[in-house]
């Protein structure tokens, strides 16, 4: 390693604070210091022009690297440097002098270790395709792809059946606002018609994702092979257990029934589901005045703001406790229900229909829905293939939400709109364009990163113990002839260093800052004195 | 315990005080050290025999590393990390959280004190709740005394924290240590999941073993026999032996020969 040029920082009290010329002095007598320089103000013109054109390791101490990195980065030129915080971490805490010369010895002692230690590195280029992945169809997906392919972006989007629109299409209503789903799905698709950067698969899912060169190369359902720059998770929400999205789908059919209607709440329902069958029984009252509209629900369900006194108001029953008797046998009819006149489709739905499934002289004489649960619509293996965490009812865990709550799960995934969890349609959509903006940010700023932790297979034995517990999927275990080996897939790998710490056998290396680094900075943090 | 002025420290000395300075050693992520920083900005003094070293995450601090920082006369060990739930590395903070109540755990068994080692989880704003942490723990540090007088000197230390760094650089203890959250949250391959308290009660355990096992070990690296190990280590001389024999087994120790009647064993060095 060549001998390392120490520049230090006059201003910001740092010399009031800190007795640099004893500095100057000890630094000057190592071995491994070539020189040692005091300067006005380090990142000022006179620095800059003084610093220009020197070379070898540079040792800068002086302010945070956070406000003035960048600064400190130009003037380093290209060479290794490594920055020392004496202003915040030391001239403005500390008031004796002695001790803070001391304080400053130590720190610029440990700074020059590290330097000394470390590899020179090179930042590594994600030299991202421009061309977007969109899974899911629904109005988030839809939603984004428009914004993006308004941006010159190439976009695929895939649906998984065979018409766009999602959980949109099979709702009568937007939640919260009340607006026609119809409408709004006209003008998320009305949007998209014309944009020549789009292409849209439908019936379609995603295989198999690997990384490449430029970001992820997919491979789908439907044997196309594409390789793209980032990939968005608009997978949305699913109904399980109940039938409100069947009969709201339905809704045309409505006159088709007669005679009471009951709609059926399970424990823990959301909000979304609640309100949305509220909507539909206002709706059948103002058609149907004198049929019995009944809500039944376990005594642990919290009503939304308004609904029981907007049930009061419709003459809405509201009954705690099951439905007695229960209902059983409810038979489904078929219907015709076209989005748009060009693309009809038959679909077949259970409607519930008077008189059927009567049994019982206890049981529910006329129509009944069920309210059931929301879950994630993403499955297992393909949440696992994307290394994106999701909690017991599917949905796709939101990182880091206090912090920064839109950001990228891993550079080039995102997730968008319910497959967070149900979130109100503004928010959806909001979300969507949030996302498609941070996406051509990416895409323009040409990210570059720092190269993984890498595993030495030499080492490795095969424990499994990163593999579990790095939360962002990036060793991932193999078998191998005699047994397990760790391999890292670095576009995943954050450096965080909780495998590397962990690592039984010392078999996982930090490039930023190895073993050896905290060693020696450790060290001469001990010498000094 | 009385505290003792330590004199390889020339702080203390020069300033004439009779009281000792503690030197601690601090290791902060990325992001608590935005704290250390704001508190520099708010002009909030802390004492200056602290110093830093930054991780990027507070999980990239490895046992081992703290051993080695009291080896290089650290008097205590101070973590700043972000608050739980904040980890900007998801469950990075819990798994730093475990690694240094195991370092605490180490230390008491070492007859060293547990307090010795704390912690603050400092969001970016907390500087001034992290200032104080820090004032707090170098008060009681100085009550505490230097390490050495705790563990009766100099070369006392030295062996008991070589027997600690043994225990760390121990592939099967850090293979158990580092499976805590699996272990506890998960569950095992039998999908049994281990109370946390009965968790902790076998870490006990086994990092006592352990570090018995290094203290002998230690004492092993010229033949010895079981009973001189017990007078040197303070270990009772039937566990000593009980001890060995395990050590023989592992093939960490061998019998060496046998001197008037008495076997004398020595530590099996790899390679």
């Amino acid at each position: 390693m060549e001998k390392v040029k120490i520049f230090l920082c006059q201003g910001c009290e740092i010399s009031q604070k800190i007795d640099l010329e004893k500095l100057k002095k000890h630094f000057n007598s190592l071995a491994q210091v070539q020189s040692v320089e005091t300067l006005a103000q380090l990142g000022d013109g006179a620095a800059r022009e003084h610093l220009n054109g020197v070379e070898g390791a540079l040792l800068f101490g002086a302010c945070d690297e956070r406000t003035h990195g960048s600064i400190f980065k130009f003037l380093a030129g290209g060479n290794p440097y490594q920055l020392v915080n004496l202003r915040e971490r030391c001239a403005w805490v500390h008031d004796n002098k002695s001790e803070a010369t001391l304080k400053a010895q130590r720190l610029l002692s440990m700074g020059l270790a590290e330097l000394v230690t470390r590899e020179h590195l090179t930042e590594w280029d994600l030299d991202l395709l421009e061309r977007v992945l969109i899974i899911g169809a629904g109005p988030a997906g839809l939603a984004c792809s428009r914004a993006l392919a308004e941006q010159g972006i190439d976009v695929v989007l895939i649906e998984k059946s065979n018409r766009l629109g999602g959980t949109l299409r099979r709702t009568r209503t937007v939640w919260p606002s009340g607006e026609d789903s119809e409408k709004l799905l006209h003008r998320l698709y009305d949007g998209l018609q014309d944009k020549l950067h789009v292409t849209v698969y439908q019936e379609t899912e995603l295989v198999n994702l690997e990384e490449s060169l430029h970001g992820y190369e997919v491979k789908l359902s439907n044997d196309a092979e594409e390789e793209v720059g980032a990939i968005v998770v608009a997978t949305g929400v699913r109904e399980v257990g109940g039938n409100l999205f069947e009969f709201e789908y339905r809704w045309r059919d409505r006159g088709k029934f007669r005679g009471p209607l009951a709609f059926e709440v399970k424990e823990g329902v959301h909000p979304f589901l609640l309100e949305t069958a509220f909507w539909d029984a206002v709706m059948l009252r103002h058609e149907k005045p004198e049929e019995r509209i009944v809500f039944f629900m376990p005594e642990s369900v919290v009503l939304p703001e308004g609904f029981k006194e907007g049930a009061e108001k419709h003459n809405i029953e509201i009954i705690r406790g099951s439905i007695p008797g229960g209902v059983t046998g409810v038979t489904g009819v078929t219907g015709v229900m076209s989005l748009r006149p060009e693309c009809k489709l038959r679909v077949i739905v259970k409607m519930p229909r008077r008189g059927t499934g009567v049994t019982g002289v206890t049981g529910w004489k006329g129509a009944h829905v069920k309210l059931g649960k929301l879950v994630g619509n993403l499955s297992e293996n393909l949440a696992q293939a994307l290394r994106i965490p999701q909690d017991t009812n599917g949905y796709l865990a939101q990182r880091r939400y206090r912090i920064r709550p839109r950001d990228v799960v891993h550079p080039g995934i995102f997730v968008v709109g319910g497959a967070h969890t149900p979130m109100p349609m503004e928010e959806t959509i909001n979300h969507a364009f949030v996302v498609a903006a941070r996406i051509k940010a990416l895409f323009d700023t040409k990210p570059k990163r720092l190269p993984g932790a890498q595993i030495d297979e030499e080492v490795c034995i095969g424990c499994g113990y990163c593999a579990a517990v790095c939360p962002y999927g990036a060793p991932i275990l193999e078998r191998t002839d005699t047994g397990h080996k760790a391999r890292m897939s670095p576009r995943f790998c954050t450096l965080c260093g909780l495998c590397i710490a962990g690592c039984p056998v010392f078999a996982i290396s930090d490039p930023v800052k190895s073993r050896d680094t905290i060693k020696a900075q450790i060290r001469a943090w001990g010498e000094t004195s | 315990m009385k505290p003792v002025t330590h004199t390889t420290h020339p702080q203390s000395a020069s300033s004439g005080e009779s009281e000792h300075v503690p030197k601690i050693l601090g290791f902060t992520c990325d992001w608590a050290g935005f704290a250390l920083d704001y508190a520099g900005m708010q002009r909030m003094s802390y004492p200056a025999d602290i110093a830093f070293i930054n991780l990027r995450c507070s999980a990239r601090f490895d046992l081992a590393d703290g051993v080695q920082a009291l080896t290089k006369g650290a008097d205590g060990l101070f973590f700043a990390l972000c608050p739980l739930g904040d980890c900007h590395y998801e469950p990075g903070n819990h798994h730093a959280l475990a690694r240094i109540n195991h370092l605490a755990d180490l230390l008491e068994i070492a007859g060293l004190r547990r307090d010795r080692v704390a912690f603050y989880h400092a969001d970016t704003t907390y500087a001034f709740g992290l200032a104080q942490a820090i004032n707090g723990f170098e008060e009681k540090l100085k009550e505490f005394g230097t390490l050495s007088s705790q563990a009766l000197g100099r070369p006392e230390l030295v062996l008991r924290v070589a027997a600690m760094k043994r225990v760390c650089t121990s592939e099967p203890v850090r293979w158990l240590l580092s499976k805590e959250l699996e272990l506890v949250r998960k569950g095992n391959v039998f999908d049994e999941k281990l109370d946390p308290q009965d968790y902790d009660t076998m870490i006990k355990h086994i990092l006592r073993e352990e570090y018995e096992k290094g203290l002998i070990l230690e004492n092993l690296k010229e033949p010895c026999s079981a009973v001189d190990v017990a007078e040197a280590t303070g270990i009772p001389a039937h566990r000593v032996f009980e001890l060995i024999v395990e050590l023989e087994r592992e093939t960490r120790a061998r019998l060496d020969k046998i001197r008037k009647e008495r076997p004398l064993y020595v530590e099996v060095v790899d390679g």
